[in-house]
């Protein structure tokens, strides 16, 4: 009976377990699986079994596209930054608008960042050649 | 001109004024890059590029950029 007025918690969830209701009042221990577990420290897999309304996806690390993507290789990414360079120096060797740019590292309206990064390095780097002239 | 064509503009514009200031002052590219995914606006972007196109190629931009 003693353990009954430590843990008053337990009680209350269990009989919402029996008449249906999965509610459960979330205090700084955790009672429920009838040992006590800091929230911070309850594994994120069995939280939304045991608590259908738990967040898990404001704890699940995901990038823009929602989806659990592998970070890119060093070299995936040098690749992707020279074809931006060499797309940039392209557009400024050809003469062509500048809009070409966007339109060829565009696909399905998303830019990819180091292709980006690579044509602006370009266009800054053939700007900065140019101020080397005039003012050597 | 209609809201959505000065809305337009205006992005364009700053992206233009983005790219010179990075151009004066000697930021890299990785900060522009950078401003431009933290925006994620295709106009914006597109003021950037023909910023830097203009002045790597020392042409003024043409009317038809806006």
């Amino acid at each position: 009976m003693a353990n009954h007025d430590k843990k008053p918690a337990i009680h209350s969830n269990r009989q919402n377990t029996k008449t249906g209701s999965r509610s459960c009042d979330l205090g700084p221990f955790c009672h429920f699986l009838d040992f006590p577990i800091m929230p911070g420290f309850f594994p994120v897999a069995l939280a939304g079994r045991f608590f259908p309304n738990f967040p898990i996806d404001a704890l699940t690390p995901r990038r823009h596209h929602g989806s659990m993507e592998k970070p890119l290789k060093t070299s995936t990414r040098l690749e992707r930054y020279l074809q931006g360079f060499s797309l940039g120096y392209e557009v400024i060797e050809a003469g062509e608008p500048a809009d070409v740019i966007i339109e060829e590292l565009s696909t399905d309206g998303w830019i990819e960042r180091d292709q980006m990064r690579g044509a602006l390095s370009a266009l800054l780097h053939e700007i900065h050649r140019l101020d080397q002239m005039v003012h050597p | 001109m209609k809201p959505a064509d000065f809305s337009t503009t205006y992005s364009f514009l700053e992206g233009f004024k983005a790219a010179d200031a990075c151009v004066r002052y000697g930021a890299k590219a990785d900060a522009l890059a950078g401003e431009i995914a933290q925006r994620a606006d295709h106009h914006f972007t597109r003021g950037v590029v023909a910023c830097l196109v203009a002045s790597a190629t020392a042409t003024q931009p043409s009317k038809d950029d806006k």
